[in-house]
């Protein structure tokens, strides 16, 4: 694992797997921006070692800009989770 | 389908240098501190403890929940604007101050003060690499000049593009139309395009467009414009501009 950036920030790998294991989900999605995107494959290994039935894990091949910037029209892919790195929820406005 | 938020918030403990004071009291010094605080969602936990240092060295902090943020103090770049800081009226500050890492957000308090006739400066503190920095309107001149230049290119231009992204929190496709409405009421031709990235790439395959009206995240007409040689300005300019001709 990259420690600089693991020991840096929390990236919640304990939730994810919870997550995953309560709501069995069968296909996820990760959504890391830049700055992550090289620790796609540590926290995928993470996550395969602390899941009882391990989803397909699928890598977001895009932007991750922030939470206004997350591709929702993925679940038409069949994926039952994503789970987006790096930002809170977005409030979304109408209009500028 | 679920949508869970990891926030990779900064986990190293942050020490606010006596520097940090020094700087704030330099720089405000004429007007007398006061300074709106921001940071990234990644040092939010920090700011308690900031609050408390300035207040015990005499400065006055204010902030505020931005009106897409989630979280009191959280900045986001969208944030470029004066009125999405969410401030109450005629709120006085002589700087704002930025606890994070880079320049991304630190230049959405920067644009947000475009227009303003006494902009302040925006000092920063980097936790990781320990750097204080200030940044003010001169740190983003560049672009100012060329938003300025790109305006008026839009005032006398025919064909016009609208871009609207497909990203959901971006997506603006009523006021795009109500833009198109407008466009045509004062004889410019507008044409509508849809699609996830506004890059520079598919701009250069419609070269009949004289000037691109950006829907999307307002900071693609701030900062990516100075690689674009191709005119770009927001949507609440370009509805603005048509007002007024």
């Amino acid at each position: 694992m990259d420690r600089m950036t693991l020991d840096y920030y929390d990236l919640e790998l304990e939730k994810i797997t919870e997550q995953i294991n309560t709501n069995s989900y069968k296909s996820i999605l990760l959504h890391l921006p830049d700055g992550l995107k090289h620790l796609a494959n540590n926290i995928i290994q993470y996550i395969k070692q602390n899941t009882e039935n391990t989803p397909e894990i699928y890598i977001w091949f895009g932007t991750n800009f922030g939470s206004c910037d997350i591709p929702l029209y993925i679940k038409n892919y069949g994926i039952d989770a994503i789970f987006t790195f790096g930002h809170a929820p977005f409030i979304k406005e109408n209009g500028w | 389908m679920d949508v869970i938020h990891i926030q990779t918030r900064y986990t190293k403990e942050v020490i606010f240098p006596k520097n940090l004071i020094n700087k704030i009291k330099e720089t405000t010094k004429k007007q007398g501190p006061v300074v709106a605080i921001y940071s990234s969602i990644q040092f939010l936990h920090t700011l308690d403890k900031l609050k408390t240092l300035l207040e015990k060295n005499n400065i006055k902090t204010i902030t505020s929940k931005p009106k897409r943020a989630y979280f009191i103090s959280q900045i986001l770049g969208c944030d470029a604007f004066p009125e999405s800081l969410n401030f109450p009226e005629k709120t006085h500050i002589n700087a704002y101050l930025y606890i994070g890492d880079g320049n991304f957000h630190p230049n959405a308090l920067l644009f947000s003060q475009k227009n303003s006739e006494t902009p302040v400066p925006v000092i920063t503190y980097n936790p990781i690499s320990e750097e204080i920095k200030t940044l003010t309107i001169k740190n983003i001149q560049k672009n100012l000049k060329k938003y300025k230049s790109n305006l008026a290119k839009f005032i006398t231009s025919k064909n016009i593009g609208i871009f609207i992204t497909t990203k959901h929190g971006q997506y603006q496709k009523q006021i795009a139309l109500k833009l198109k409405k407008e466009l045509k009421n004062k004889q410019k031709t507008a044409y509508l395009f849809i699609g996830d990235n506004f890059s520079k790439q598919e701009i250069e395959n419609f070269p009949f467009i004289d000037v691109w009206i950006n829907t999307a995240c307002p900071r693609i007409a701030y900062d990516d414009i100075i690689d674009i040689k191709q005119p770009i300005i927001n949507i609440n300019d370009a509805l603005d501009t048509l007002k007024n001709m």
